[in-house]
């Protein structure tokens, strides 16, 4: 007695038996995504600004695409109080370097408590930021401005590095009465659509990206925030509450001229992730790269991945991870070849 | 009033008082999955600018937006719409499963957001918004526009059709200028570009939702009008959602502002011209969708 045999659509054989459908499309050379072995989908980036669009606070943005799926990152601005002299930042040398923060998305279709690809990527996107030598600390120490209130009632903002020697220094570090010192933090809020694979190089792109357009503005204090001894009071929600300096109400100066470039230390940096996968040919079994991971049975079945970040031509980072597929001399030697060849339009 | 007083016993160990009350101590709001940064970081305010022009017309003639729908692999149907300043984006997923209790109708839920470093419009009149990088819950803003999309979605689609399952819509905000546009500018087109997004889904839909906005100027409704739009002395705002099934029936109405003369004349006359903003975007998100079921042939 013979019985039919079952045939199932692709789409179907990827959900119940991913290896297989895997194994099925290697054997011909090709992967589910009808991609060669070390075929990237390509990176694509597309700058953007919300100079004139109200009042975001966004410094730098970008819009990046990788296949299906895409990402928005923008960068923001804090202020925070350092310990650290303007003279610390002064003999800063070149050694000393920052992160950002960074908030990952993933559009799931669920809200609530972020998963845990999403809090790996942001922690990791984090490390690596820092571990790139990126953003020279140097470049985020903060002088801030003061807007004084003249007497023709015109509101003007001073900025202690515009002073000329003329002008007493001395006497205008008074007006910094706190005698605190700031500096910047970045924070990266990154939103990710469509998502179809590991999302690490497109996260990490998508962050470099925008951070190779954030222009820092100049921020200052506002007139009414000078003097800490005068205390203001206001009404709110019923109880009395004062204004005073250390509130450290800081407003953004929308001068574009006076605003600087967050110039980083790399021109680029890119991460390409790539899995390893044991392939069963005849009797023999060898272990082969694929690059740039799409679809639920490529996910599924490498465990074995091999992450490397090069800038250019010199290597800034690689991670491998085994447990599945043997990850051989040849094959990390390939991965770094095809990462360091690879090109950017 | 006896067992007020009779502690509750589990394992012998006296329920009450196993966890103990600071009243004085702050509550301790420290998001540990999500690396925001030190808690002292102040937020750099970007210092309100010049108001918006005016560019409402009556006839509607300046109105110009971007359409695109299924742009997502997993979510069941993708959104983008794009006029002016405003991009929204809406996904939705579904129907798909629920667990536990069988339920008659399908639940549909929205949930609207803007991005984090975007400034929501009247975010002061709302009782502010959080600038945190990452937010849990919704903020007064985001509410009133998911609400708002909702009400004009329950009318519209057949829930008694999708039994034991959910449609859950998710509207991001991907950038938005509140020095030129009001809330209910951004509610009227994102009630449009769900509705593109259920189509996209393949979602039943007893019709397409279009909305309009007005502002009243005198006695000449503005459509799609800008902040700049508004009279000094006050002028009323009202957004409108319409199904052309039967005689172009309202499915959600939104007013806002204050004005003297806020009366049933007005009411008529701001619906009056919704609905011919609503048929305007109507004919060409048809036109959109016929182009799509050409090409797709």
């Amino acid at each position: 007695m013979s019985y039919p045999q079952t045939v199932f659509p692709p789409q179907v054989l990827s959900r119940i038996a991913p290896d297989l459908l895997l194994q099925r499309h290697l054997v011909q050379g090709l992967r589910p995504s009808l991609r060669k072995f070390d075929e990237f989908r390509p990176l694509v980036s597309t700058p953007g600004t919300f100079n004139d669009v109200g009042t975001n606070s966004v410094v730098g943005l970008a819009t990046v695409r990788n296949g299906d799926a895409f990402a928005f990152c923008g960068i923001s601005l804090g202020v925070v109080e350092t310990s650290k002299s303007p003279e610390f930042f002064e003999e800063l040398n070149d050694e000393e370097y920052a992160s950002i923060y960074p908030v990952v998305e993933i559009s799931r279709g669920r809200s609530g408590a972020p998963t845990d690809e999403e809090m790996i990527l942001s922690q990791t996107l984090h490390d690596t930021i820092f571990h790139l030598k990126l953003i020279p600390l140097l470049l985020l120490s903060v002088t801030p401005g003061y807007q004084i209130l003249e007497e023709d009632s015109a509101l003007t903002i001073l900025y202690p590095q515009d002073m000329g020697d003329e002008v007493d220094q001395e006497s205008f570090q008074e007006l910094n009465i706190s005698k605190k010192n700031f500096r910047y933090i970045l924070y990266a809020h990154i939103k990710v659509f469509s998502r179809s694979g590991p999302l690490f190089d497109l996260v990490h792109y998508a962050t470099i990206e925008a951070l190779k357009n954030v222009s820092l503005p100049r921020v200052y204090l506002a007139d009414s925030g000078i003097d800490p001894n005068i205390r203001i009071p206001i009404r709110s929600r019923g109880n009395f509450g004062h204004l005073t300096q250390a509130e450290q109400r800081f407003y953004v100066d929308e001068r574009k001229d006076i605003a600087s470039p967050l110039k980083l230390s790399l021109d680029a940096a890119v991460s390409s992730t790539f899995g390893v996968v044991e392939l069963m040919d005849q009797d023999e079994s060898r272990s082969i790269l694929l690059a740039d991971l799409e679809g639920e049975a490529e996910e599924f079945c490498s465990e074995s991945r091999i992450n490397v970040t090069a800038s250019g031509e010199s290597l800034r980072h690689v991670t491998i991870i085994g447990g599945g597929a043997n990850v051989t001399l040849d094959t990390i030697q390939n991965a770094l070849q095809i990462a360091r060849e690879r090109k950017f339009a | 009033m006896l067992f007020a007083f009779t502690p509750y016993i589990i394992n012998s160990t006296p329920y009450i008082n196993l966890i103990p009350h600071f009243p004085h101590f702050p509550a301790m709001n420290v998001d540990r999955r999500r690396m925001l940064g030190p808690a002292s970081a102040a937020t750099p305010i970007v210092p309100a600018v010049s108001s918006a022009a005016q560019t409402g017309t009556s006839d509607g003639s300046h109105i110009k937006f971007f359409l695109k729908s299924g742009l997502s692999k997993n979510a069941s149907g993708l959104a983008f719409l794009e006029t002016g300043d405003t991009i929204v984006e809406v996904s939705v997923y579904g129907p798909r499963p629920i667990k536990g209790l069988y339920i008659e109708r399908a639940s549909l839920s929205v949930e609207c957001r803007f991005l984090p470093y975007i400034t929501q419009p009247n975010e002061v009149l709302y009782n502010g918004s959080s600038r945190s990088n990452g937010r849990a819950g919704l903020t007064g803003i985001e509410h009133r526009v998911s609400a708002f999309v909702e009400t004009a979605l329950l009318a519209t689609i057949p829930l008694e059709k999708y039994p034991k399952l959910t449609i859950d819509v998710f509207v991001n905000v991907l950038s938005f200028n509140a020095n030129t546009r009001s809330l209910l500018n951004l509610a009227a087109w994102t009630a449009t570009c769900t509705s593109l997004a259920m189509v996209d889904a393949g979602i039943e839909m007893r019709d397409l939702i279009t909305a309009g906005h007005v502002q009243l100027s005198g006695t000449t409704a503005l459509l799609d009008p800008t902040v700049g739009d508004a009279d000094d002395g006050g002028s009323l705002e009202c957004v409108a959602c319409f199904t052309t099934m039967h005689n172009n029936d309202v499915v959600a109405v939104w007013m806002d502002g204050s004005s003297d003369d806020a009366g049933l004349e007005a009411l008529t006359l701001q619906l009056e011209a919704c609905k011919n903003m609503s048929n305007l975007v109507r004919s060409n998100v048809n036109g959109y969708l016929l182009g799509l079921a050409d090409s797709k042939e």
